[in-house]
This record gives structure tokens, C-alpha cells and sequence, in this order.
């Protein structure tokens, strides 16, 4: 097995505690009392004093590897505007950014979910963030659910258009 | 028009009339005049690449033997040509030309033309045309698959099809616009089509948003540009935007002296609009640009196959449109015949609004090159609503089969099937009998009952979901995956997608869907074959998801894939009580596919490169893409005690290949992007060589990022060389790889 091989296997066994919906894990009989606490958990109501998209949860670095990424894998289906404009906005503020990161990595890409390691779909939301003008900071967002679920996603009043 | 635009216009700005056109020549180094006298094989020229599959075969198949397995693994970088620097663009798609010692590429979202020196990778011409707002609204913003080249062995010419849908013939030697074609070396694919041109008028400075919203319109009388805003009429011209959009991502493909084009569409996934712009195919005097034939691939009133459209097919018919040929194309000189791919209807994944079979909708059409009547056609999906575009030329093969000698088509397709035909007749060459498929339960939907399935060779992705194919490790594993299998509608193959309403009694809101809309085969991957010996390598992916329709509420159609477009602009008012839907229900709800990580599917040969001796229609090899593995492990307590296997790193990536006199040669393609990375234990992205008769990996060179189109080879002054297209954004770059040392 090479380094590659490596990274995803970790990916894999991460995204099997993290981030399975909580409807799969329902389905296996002997976690049944750990399955209702992390379906609890993932429905978790937004804090509205929790911190908010707006103060630099990702850095610049990541949001460029995030756009190497999105346009290799994600535009042939998508364009950037899907990802920015008023229905996105509409979808997802005010959610916590875990939801959007749940979302992402369980059903895209359509063909082959939750097929990319955390640290990628991480790197992709970093990108998606960054096109809707939210600022970087100094440290990469992690693919931690846990954390991103007290972060609420908000955007930037008025929306500019994003510099391609 | 941009910065950019304006510094390559030599015509002046002529801003306020539709295009500038520039040319600037760099250099003129001693490249010799065309071939003169050489013969042609397959309509090209030995050791060269003049179409984009390698010759008009689409055979992707080079004679050329110095680099072979014994020296594959000492190549070296000769150059790179970074196309980022004339602009940036989506994944770098394209699969560069080489003719008369010249290496013709395209480059970044202006779709501009390119001439390359293939002994030190500079430029030599480029050219490209400001098509205004004309481009800015145009559905594929990316540099598209390449170029086409024609020659009578004096005359060279380049021929592009921008991305805003205008036919240019370029000097090969200068690229110089050839001023006897159409106006100064441009015609207007828009115009010939049926549809009056009119002048155009943006309200915003953005895309198109898929499917159709933010779209141009028609300009109002003696509306001007506004320079601040960006946003009014720019003085394009082009068919009236209510009737939809058209556009172009593969190049024309040459036969003889008749340049035929095609088009591509909007995407399909969730339209707004209940009907838009057919696709069409028409053949151009290479000479003069004049239109020598069109023909429509939704047949009109009284044209063979009106009749499967049983709501009509005149443009404006609800449920018309699309049916577009945006794959590449292929051409048998001999018989002077084009076979074009053809894509599905309108609307991906729900067709009550267009009943009938949708000819020639996932098709492949055999056309008279010269007159445009259809010699024949093979509907390889009756009335789609799976998203199974024909999505790649097909390969054109000379076989012996059953002791005769056969000329064959080989097409690859998203179902995972290669469908296989005589290419003179059109006739299946293995039986393909019409077998009965399952009903929708979406109202409204008449799926058909029947589809063609092929009994060879055997599929080379997963396709449907049936009991056998789950995991089984244990007894609790298998009751698990059986217990997620069941929450769709399952089956063998073309199992419709279902209504994603959960409280319908009775019925399922989801359906299994594999392939998926990305193959199978789709424009990444693709066969190469290999002339002397019939054997064909098909570069595919494999993987697992699911399909479900809804109601857009803003959306003209009864039903789309689940989407919300309200708020759009060209969108539908909502309707009264209109309320925004929860997330899960607006957008598809996720039915897993893993089990603590581990995919339900039981890990098979499918995917990657699979061989097949198509003189048999006998599968003889497999190897992933990449030949990379994982090793497959989970921390969930299910999986206690299980020795799980090795599976495929990349399964949903298209391995892009190309075979020559020795070698099959592949890299991993823009899956890997992220994935398959430079580590201390890893060599991170290369390109491979495997023995053609058993697929073992013989050679690998590190490359320095992954390839993103199929790659190309030539020989030129003594040297073979290897050329792939690579990045995305503004890194894109054109590679060249050859042996070290001089020839």
C-alpha cells in the first residue's frame, strides 16, 4: 500500500465516524443509543451567538487548493453562481456550516459519494466559502464535525461578484 | 469586451459591431510546407495526429514504436506550454492536434487557437475572437476538445468552433482567418439554422446559471451598451434567447472537403424553459464556408423518425429540444460516411413531456457526408431519462469475426455497455435483442418497455442494483446493505428514476442508479484500439448513486431533477403558498451508499482499463485506473474480524488512453486531482505503459500534475514525442514528453 493509499484509508475510517447520516448508522441494531445521540447532534439548532463564516474560518491557501479542486471535479456539473447566489444564500444561511460540509461530502460527487478524502471536501468548502466573499483567516478549516457545528454560515452583505 | 480580448484585436475595437478578430504570428520557424504526396491512413498522416482521436477512426492509435516499454519509464519533460498565460479556463479538456510538424491546440474560456513548435513548445500563432456578450451567455465557458486540420497538401487550415458558436478557418502556417471562408474566415453558426438573428442584450455581468437562468435576450429597440455596468446590447447578433441556447464543446470533424459540425446545449438537469433548441449537424465547404447540408437531429414533420415524438417536433413543442451531438465525432473516408453521437432529449431525467422514443436522441447517426441523408441509425436508449448521453466518438474497427472480416463501430457508452455494429449497415454484430425494462411509477412518465441489450461483449461498470451485487462479508454485513439496498427501487439496468415523494403508498422515493450520469464512458475516458490486432481498451468509471424527480416550483416542467428555482432570474414566479423548502427535501435525499465507510457494492472488475478482443467480443484483461489501489478497512464494529480487500483508488475517474505500435498508455485523468499526490510514499501523478496483451503496468513516468484530456503522440525530426493537456484555472498546460538525447 503506497502514501496515497494511506491518506484515503484514514479519510475513509474518519468519514465513517464523522460523517455518516445518522439514518444509515439507525440501521445498525447494536449502536442504536449512539445513533440517536449523533442524529441529535447533527440536527443541532444553530447557536446564535456562535461564530460565523465571517471571521476567517479557512485560510487562503486552502480556498486555492479548494479551486483546483472545484474545477477539476465540481464545474462540469456545477458553475461557480450556483454556489453564490440567491438560492444558495437562501439554502444555507444561518445553518451551521456543518450541515453544508455534510452535505458536500455525502452526496457529491453525484457519481461517486463521499469518494474524496476529508481534508479535500474541506478544501472545497474552504473555495466555496472564499466565492461568497467570506474572509480567510490564518488556519485552515478542518473536516472536524464537531467544530463546524458551532459555526454558522453568514454571508457578506451586499453580495459582490466573486473575482474568478 | 476584456483587457484580453482588446490587445488581440487587430481589426480595431469594432466594439460596436459584433467581433474582432486577431491573428498574431510569432515566429516563423522553418517548419516545411504540407505533405505532398503522403499517404493517408485512416486520414492521417503516418506518425502524425490530425484528428482528435488520432485519425478519422477515432482509433486513438499511433504505429510509432521509439518509445517503447523498454525505455518508457526514462522520459522527460521537453517542454511545457502553459496555456494559463493567455487566460484561464475550467479543467483544460483538450487533446492537441499535431500535423506538418506543427502542434494545433485550443486554449482557455475564449476558446482562442494556438499553433505550437513541437521542438521547444512556443507559440507560433494564436488567434481568437471576441464574441462579446455572445460569450459570456454561451453554455460551455471552457477551451473545448480541440481543433480540426484539413489539407489538400498545399493548403493548411486550422478550424475552430468558438465557444460562442462561430465556425473560423484559420492559415495552419500563419493564423491568418482564410479570407475566401464565410467573412474574413468566420461564419455564424448561429445563422442558417431555421431562426431569424437578432441583436442581444445582457441585464447582468454573470454566466448563465444552470440549467437556463440569467439568460441574453432579445435587445430593445436602440437599446446601447453600457460600459459602466457592463450590461445592454454590445451589438452581437444571434437567435432570439427565447428559443433557447446553443453552443459548442467538441471540435468539427473533417471528411474530405466537408467540415461537419455540431453543437452542444444547456445542461438538462433542471429546466426552466418547456422546450428548447434541437441539435443539428451540418456540413460546410471547407472552401468558401458555405452551409452544404443540415441535418436535424429531432427529426421535423415528415423526416424519418418524427413519428417517435408523439407530441410533435416543430421547435417551440413542449418537451422538445437538446438531442445535441456534443461528443467527438468520427468519419469512415472510405465510405464517405460521418457517425455522429448523439445526446439525449430534453430534460435529464423526465420525459412526460415528450412521449415516443426522442430519435435520434442516444443515437448514433451514420451520415452521407457529402449530401446529409442518413444512411442509417442505432437508438442505443429508447426515450432517455437516465442522462445516457452517446458521449464519446465512436471507434471505428477492421475485425475478422466468425472467419469473416468485418468492418465494425465500437461505441462506448454511459451505460457500460459497448454497442457494437457493422458500420456500413448498422446492424448489430452480436445480438441485441429488445428486452423488456421496468415501468415508472412518475406520473405522466411512459418509459419505454423495451431496450437494447447487448449480449457482448460484457459490460465494463457496474450497472443497476441487484441482491448479488451487495457485499456479503457477514451475515449482518449483507442483512445491512440488503436493508439500504431495499429503500430504493432496485434492478438489472435503465431502472427509472423514482418520485421523491416518501409518503406515495407503495412506492419507493428513490431509485438505484448506476451507471450514473457521468458513465460508464463519458467525454474523459473513452477506447483506443489497437489496428493489427482488434483489440479495444476502454477507459471507464464505476460507482453507485441514486435518481429521483420532484417538482421545481418555478420551473415550466412537470417535473426536473429535485431543484428549487424560485428567485432565479428567468425562473417561474412562485406559486401562490409557495414556501422554500427544507434542505434534505430541496435537494435529493441521501440514501447511502456506504456502510461504515465501506461501499455496499461488492468490489468488482469494473471501471479503470478493461481489454476486450473485439474479434470475439471476448473481455481479456482489467486493471484499475492507475493500477492504484486502497486497502479497504473500517473502524465500525460491523466490520470486527472481516478481511476486507483491495479496491480501486480512483473507481469514479476515467483512465484516458491511447495504444501505439507496442503500448497501451494511460494517465488517471482529473479524478486524481487531490488524490493521487506526491508523497515519501508515493510518486504521486504519472503516466503508464502497459503490455497490450495482459495490462501489466511496463512503464510509468512522473508527470507533473495529473493529465486532464487523452493524450496524443507523434513523431517529429526523428524525435517521438507525448503530449497531454493538464490543470485547471490559470495553470493549465500542454506537456511534452520524449526520450532524452538526440534522435
Amino acid at each position: 500500500m503506497n502514501g496515497i493509499g494511506h491518506r484515503i484509508l484514514c479519510a475513509v475510517a474518519v468519514t465513517a465516524l464523522a460523517v455518516v447520516p445518522a439514518d444509515l448508522i439507525a440501521l445498525r441494531p447494536q449502536e442504536g443509543a449512539k445513533a440517536s445521540a449523533q442524529s441529535a447532534a447533527l440536527k443541532a439548532k444553530p447557536d446564535p451567538k456562535a461564530p460565523t463564516t465571517l471571521r476567517g474560518v479557512f485560510s487562503n491557501g486552502q480556498a486555492e487548493r479548494g479551486k483546483d479542486l472545484y474545477l477539476a471535479l465540481c464545474q462540469s456539473c456545477h458553475v461557480a453562481i450556483a454556489h453564490t447566489g440567491p438560492v444558495f444564500r437562501g439554502h444555507w444561511a444561518g445553518r451551521p456550516l456543518s450541515d453544508l460540509y455534510t452535505f458536500v461530502a455525502t452526496r457529491m460527487p453525484k457519481n461517486e459519494p463521499a469518494s474524496l478524502a476529508p481534508e479535500t471536501y474541506a478544501d472545497l468548502l474552504a473555495y466555496i466559502l472564499k466565492l461568497n466573499q467570506m474572509p480567510a483567516g490564518g488556519a485552515d478549516l478542518a473536516p472536524d464535525l464537531p467544530a463546524m457545528q458551532h459555526v454558522r454560515i453568514q454571508f457578506a452583505p451586499p453580495l459582490k461578484r466573486a473575482k474568478q | 469586451m476584456t483587457r484580453q480580448a482588446r490587445r488581440w484585436s487587430v481589426g480595431g475595437v469594432a466594439a460596436a459591431i459584433l467581433l474582432a478578430i486577431g491573428a498574431v504570428v510569432l515566429a516563423r520557424p522553418g517548419i516545411s510546407s504540407a505533405h505532398e504526396g503522403v499517404a493517408m491512413v485512416r486520414g492521417n498522416a503516418p506518425g502524425e495526429w490530425r484528428y482528435w482521436g488520432g485519425d478519422a477512426w477515432s482509433t486513438r492509435y499511433s504505429a510509432l514504436d521509439q518509445v517503447n516499454a523498454s525505455n518508457f519509464s526514462q522520459l522527460q519533460v521537453a517542454w511545457e506550454w502553459k496555456a494559463g498565460q493567455f487566460g484561464s479556463d475550467e479543467y483544460y479538456r483538450t487533446t492537441p492536434l499535431f500535423a506538418n510538424g506543427r502542434i494545433l491546440t485550443v486554449a482557455t474560456t475564449r476558446r482562442g487557437a494556438y499553433a505550437i513548435n513541437p521542438v521547444d513548445g512556443s507559440t507560433l500563432w494564436k488567434w481568437q475572437l471576441d464574441e462579446g456578450i455572445r460569450w459570456q451567455k454561451a453554455p460551455r465557458h471552457f477551451a473545448g476538445r480541440g481543433l480540426s486540420y484539413w489539407s489538400d497538401g498545399v493548403e493548411e487550415r486550422a478550424i475552430i468552433v468558438t465557444t460562442g458558436y462561430h465556425l473560423a478557418s484559420l492559415d495552419a502556417k500563419t493564423g491568418l482567418p482564410d479570407p475566401k471562408f464565410g467573412t474574413n474566415g468566420v461564419v455564424d453558426l448561429e445563422d442558417g439554422l431555421g431562426y431569424p438573428l437578432v441583436p442581444l442584450a445582457v441585464d447582468d455581468t454573470n454566466e448563465l446559471i444552470i440549467s437556463e437562468a440569467a439568460p441574453l435576450r432579445k435587445a430593445k429597440p436602440g437599446e446601447k451598451w453600457n460600459a459602466a455596468t457592463r450590461t445592454g446590447a454590445d451589438g452581437s447578433v444571434g437567435i432570439d434567447p427565447a428559443n433557447g441556447q446553443i453552443a459548442n464543446s467538441s471540435p468539427a470533424i473533417m471528411v474530405g472537403d466537408v467540415i461537419v459540425v455540431g453543437n452542444s446545449a444547456m445542461h438538462g438537469y433542471w429546466p426552466l424553459k418547456m422546450s428548447n433548441i434541437g441539435g443539428i449537424i451540418r456540413g460546410f465547404d471547407v472552401h468558401t464556408g458555405k452551409q452544404l447540408w443540415k441535418f436535424n437531429l429531432i427529426p421535423q414533420p415528415g423526416e424519418f423518425g418524427a413519428e417517435t415524438w408523439k407530441n410533435g417536433t416543430k421547435p417551440g413543442t413542449p418537451g422538445t429540444g437538446k438531442n445535441d451531438a456534443w461528443a467527438t465525432y468520427t468519419a469512415d473516408p472510405e465510405l464517405g460516411l460521418v457517425y455522429i453521437p448523439v445526446g439525449m432529449p430534453l430534460s435529464d431525467e423526465y420525459g412526460g413531456h415528450r412521449p415516443g422514443d426522442n430519435l435520434f436522441g442516444n443515437s448514433v447517426v451514420a451520415i452521407d457526408a457529402k449530401t446529409g441523408k442518413r444512411k442509417w441509425h442505432y437508438q442505443f436508449v429508447h426515450h432517455d431519462i437516465w442522462d445516457y448521453d452517446t458521449p464519446m466518438a465512436p471507434n471505428l474497427m477492421d475485425v475478422t469475426i466468425g472467419g469473416k472480416p468485418r468492418k465494425v463501430l465500437a461505441q462506448t457508452t454511459k451505460q457500460g455497455w459497448i454497442y457494437t455494429l457493422d458500420r456500413v449497415t448498422g446492424e448489430p454484430i452480436w445480438p441485441m435483442p429488445e428486452t423488456p425494462v421496468l415501468a415508472s411509477d412518475v406520473p405522466g412518465e411512459e418509459a419505454s418497455k423495451t431496450q437494447p441489450i447487448p449480449s457482448r461483449p460484457v459490460p465494463y461498470s457496474q450497472q443497476g442494483l441487484l441482491e448479488t451485487d451487495l457485499i456479503d462479508y457477514t451475515p449482518a454485513l449483507r442483512d445491512s446493505a440488503l436493508k439500504i439496498a431495499r429503500r430504493c427501487r432496485m434492478g438489472p439496468y435503465f431502472i427509472p428514476p423514482a418520485m421523491e415523494e416518501p409518503h406515495r403508498e407503495g412506492k419507493l422515493p428513490c431509485s438505484w442508479y448506476a451507471p450514473g450520469a457521468s458513465g460508464g464512458v463519458n467525454i474523459d475516458g473513452g477506447a483506443a484500439v489497437d489496428v493489427e490486432t482488434g483489440m479495444i481498451y476502454v477507459g471507464s468509471q464505476t460507482g453507485l448513486a441514486t435518481i429521483e424527480v420532484a417538482k421545481d416550483p418555478c420551473s415550466e416542467h412537470r417535473f426536473s431533477q429535485v431543484h428549487d428555482s424560485c428567485g432565479l432570474p428567468g425562473a417561474l414566479p412562485a406559486p401562490a403558498g409557495y414556501k422554500k423548502k427544507e434542505m434534505r427535501q430541496a435537494f435529493a435525499p441521501a440514501v447511502p451508499t456506504t456502510i461504515g465507510g465501506i461501499s455496499i457494492l461488492r468490489p468488482r472488475e469494473f471501471g479503470g482499463l478493461t481489454a476486450y478482443d473485439m474479434n470475439t467480443g471476448d473481455k481479456k484483461w482489467w486493471i484499475p485506473n492507475g493500477n492504484l489501489w486502497r486497502q479497504l478497512a473500517s473502524t465500525d464494529p460491523l466490520f470486527a474480524g472481516v478481511t476486507l480487500p483491495k479496491v480501486p483508488l480512483l473507481p469514479g475517474g476515467q483512465a484516458e488512453v491511447i495504444v501505439t505500435k507496442t503500448l497501451v498508455i494511460h494517465g488517471v485523468g482529473r479524478s486524481g486531482t487531490g488524490r493521487v499526490v506526491k508523497s515519501p510514499t508515493s510518486p504521486g501523478p504519472q503516466l503508464y505503459a502497459q503490455d497490450k496483451a495482459t495490462g501489466k503496468i511496463v512503464g510509468a513516468v512522473n508527470i507533473p500534475a495529473v493529465n486532464t484530456a487523452v493524450p496524443m503522440t507523434f513523431m517529429h525530426q526523428g524525435k517521438q514525442y507525448i503530449v497531454f493537456a493538464t490543470g485547471v484555472g490559470d495553470k493549465t498546460s500542454l506537456v511534452a514528453l520524449t526520450l532524452p538525447g538526440k534522435p
